[in-house]
């Protein structure tokens, strides 16, 4: 089978027309010689008009063999033979993907992490060939990157090999399945830190009866535990310190909305971050001005793309708000009509919402506000629960062989013998060109 | 056989000529000129070997015994060369020699051998008009000088051979030997006419025809353009024209065999490939057994 790596080169070959047209348009100027007499000469009428054949035939050939070769080689013809397939599959080429997520540094109790066995297992691997080392936080992404390198790899058995403490959901057989199904995968777990602990969560907001509380987990061997314990301070504030909300004059609205969310387990404000909710028909206050960069940066991206809150919007048609510079749009109602917005007043974060109080719609928003102080969950980074062993061994598999297909990703082509080809022949066309020349000249001498 | 171009390439033209004549004559027995002023000398029996020209058949008759009579040259010949040294004729084909310097070797050694029988030799090169000319004379001295002529000889400009040859026909002051040396491209009937009187005067005439290779075989296979080097007159010749060419010359040389048979005129036809003494040595043996006439 016959591929080429560079195809395109292949036009080229329109450079062929070159030195044919040169032999061709070179007969039109006949030599200059002098001869002793031409009183028997003939001379030729049709000169200028016989199509005439190319000057100088092997040398034509021999230009023309040049270009050919040239374009070839640059062409990168690769032949594939049984034998340059057997080649490829004798060798193999590796893609480590090695966990740095935080679980992997925690020591254990032998302080050494997981991370240094990592290391020295992904060391071994790789001096046992040409290997590619990715560090990544998600396995998941890491694999993609590692397939993504093997798919541009020279042609050879692929295969990509994680190290990692394998924590319970850290990878899922979606992942393992959206693999090249002609990539091997191998598995090296390396030994996390197996102590029992307890982390902390997110406090959660106090009201309608219910008091301050907090989230904490609790992680073993055996399994993970999530428990909500008292804060301690038992007096319930007849408003969360850090929140305001606006909407309404009877407070029995307020109250009850507070209700709802603090039986919905939502986190809590903070005091430091003090945010107010605006509820229609409530007018702004005056002196808003835009939100501050912190704010910009942090919880406002997060309340924009919150699901809850966009799903809603697409659904509903809010209300009329009047129009401002100084408010950010965050949801739109299905009309495109602002249904959420910021501004800031003095140090609070305010967010006006195009939906009454009592509307199904001021709860999610108030849950979304509040959620989004909060980032990813880190409680996953803690599992002491692995993959079990079992389960990577049936995601496991061998490297496919390849066939002749795997040409595409080849980083060598037969171009060489080609270039060779076109040298030897370059040289052949000066040796016949110099001695054409004195040949000629043998004639201008004589003349 | 002595190359045309290594003898051209020996610049003393009296060691060229001395080289080819000695390499030419060795083994020919007797003079290839006859002088017109031999006076009897003697009988001598006949020996196997003799030219039975010389044999007295009346003597043989009368006594039944062969004699040879034997003369005593009291006069030499009186030659004349004339050269032409036209433009064509400093067309140099593959060989590597001109045409001119062919034609200066093949004179000059044509002079060395008559004046080494102790005859007269003169020059005369033209072109559109004579160019130069050495009266006959004999003598070492003499043919330096002659040799010395044909050593400054240049080919440029046209021809005019009719004049020439009336000229060179001319300056001899009596019968005698007049040989050409020329491409004879210059053909017209006023040529013709000279050979003619020179022949009807009583020269013996002898024309050398110097041509070259590329003359004869026309090897232009592409188009070319050809530049007449007299008339600078250029044709495109093309792949057709060889043909064409070819015949048309060799019915050029045939015109100029069957003029000089018809006349009794020696023609000999050279190209400056062949060697010099096998041209001389071929052209002598002819000579050396009668005259054309």
């Amino acid at each position: 089978m016959i591929a080429w790596l560079q195809p395109a080169a292949l036009w080229g070959l329109g450079l062929l027309a070159l030195p044919l047209a040169i032999h061709l348009l070179r007969t039109r100027h006949a030599d200059r010689i002098g001869f002793p007499s031409t009183q028997f000469v003939r001379p030729s009428r049709t000169a200028a008009v016989r199509l005439r054949p190319p000057s100088d035939l092997i040398l034509l050939a021999l230009r023309m063999g040049v270009s050919a070769l040239a374009v070839l080689a640059a062409a990168q013809l690769l032949w594939v033979s049984p034998s340059r397939v057997a080649q490829w599959n004798g060798r193999t080429a590796r893609a480590i993907v090695v966990d740095t997520s935080d679980s992997m540094r925690i020591p254990r109790s032998d302080n050494r992490s997981a991370a240094e066995d990592a290391d020295a297992a992904a060391a071994a691997e790789e001096a046992a060939g040409a290997t590619f080392r990715v560090g990544d936080g998600d396995l998941a992404q890491g694999m993609r990157r590692a397939a993504a390198w093997l798919r541009s790899a020279p042609p050879a058995q692929r295969e990509i090999v994680v190290i990692s403490d394998f924590q319970h959901g850290s990878l899922t057989t979606e992942a393992v399945a959206a693999l090249d199904s002609n990539m091997g995968l191998r598995f090296i777990a390396v030994q996390g830190d197996q102590r029992e602990r307890s982390v902390d969560g997110v406090p959660l907001l106090a009201a309608g009866g219910i008091a301050a509380r907090s989230q904490q987990t609790r992680l073993t061997p055996a399994g993970t535990q999530l428990r909500l314990v008292g804060a301690g301070n038992s007096a319930l504030p007849s408003e969360p310190e850090g929140l305001r909300v606006l909407g309404s004059d009877n407070e029995r609205d307020e109250r009850r909305l507070l209700a709802t969310l603090a039986a919905a387990g939502t986190p809590a404000p903070d005091a430091a971050q003090p945010i107010a909710i605006l509820f229609a028909p409530t007018p702004a206050p005056q002196g808003v001005s835009p939100p501050t960069l912190r704010w910009m940066l942090e919880t406002l991206p997060r309340i924009e793309r919150d699901p809850e809150l966009a799903r809603l919007g697409r659904e509903i048609d809010a209300g009329a708000l009047a129009d401002s510079e100084s408010w950010t749009v965050l949801v739109k109602d299905r009309r495109g009509r602002p249904l959420v917005r910021a501004a800031a007043l003095d140090r609070e974060l305010l967010l006006q919402v195009a939906m009454p109080i009592s509307s199904y719609l001021a709860a999610a928003a108030t849950r979304a506000v509040l959620t989004s102080r909060y980032g990813p969950v880190v409680r996953p980074e803690h599992e002491i629960l692995a993959i079990p062993a079992e389960t990577l061994a049936g995601w496991g598999r061998s490297p496919r062989p390849v066939d002749e297909t795997a040409w595409r990703g080849s980083d060598a082509s037969d171009a060489r013998w080609f270039w060779s080809g076109a040298l030897v022949l370059l040289i052949v066309e000066g040796w016949y060109r110099r001695r054409s020349i004195v040949r000629k000249d043998d004639v201008r001498v004589a003349a | 056989m002595l190359d045309p171009s290594v003898l051209n390439a020996i610049g003393d033209l009296e060691l060229v000529a001395r080289v080819t004549v000695d390499g030419t004559v060795s083994g020919l027995h007797r003079s290839p000129f006859h002088g017109y002023s031999a006076e009897f000398s003697q009988y001598r029996h006949y020996r196997p070997g003799d030219d039975l020209k010389y044999v007295d058949w009346k003597l043989l008759a009368r006594t039944d015994r062969i004699y040879t009579k034997q003369y005593r040259e009291t006069t030499n010949v009186l030659a004349q060369i004339a050269v032409d040294a036209s433009a064509s004729m400093s067309y140099r084909g593959r060989a590597g020699v001109s045409k001119i310097d062919y034609a200066r070797i093949l004179a000059a050694a044509l002079a060395h051998l008559i004046a080494g029988q102790g005859d007269a030799v003169g020059v005369v090169s033209y072109g559109e008009g004579l160019k130069g000319f050495v009266p006959s004379r004999a003598g070492r001295a003499h043919l330096r000088r002659v040799l010395l002529e044909l050593h400054g000889l240049k080919a440029e400009g046209g021809t005019s051979t009719a004049a020439a040859l009336k000229r060179a026909t001319d300056l001899l002051k009596r019968r005698g030997l007049l040989i050409i040396v020329s491409d004879l491209y210059d053909e017209d009937g006023s040529v013709d006419e000279e050979l003619r009187r020179a022949v009807r005067i009583g020269h013996d005439v002898a024309l050398f025809q110097v041509v070259t290779r590329e003359e004869l075989d026309f090897p232009f296979s592409g188009d070319v353009q050809l530049e007449d080097l007299e008339s600078h007159r250029t044709v495109v010749a093309g792949p057709a024209s060889a043909v064409e060419y070819r015949l048309e010359f060799e019915a050029f040389l045939d015109r100029w065999r069957t003029r000089c048979a018809s006349n009794g005129i020696d023609y000999t036809l050279v190209t400056t490939d062949t060697p010099l003494d096998g041209a001389l040595r071929s052209y002598l043996l002819r000579r050396a057994r009668g005259p054309a006439r």
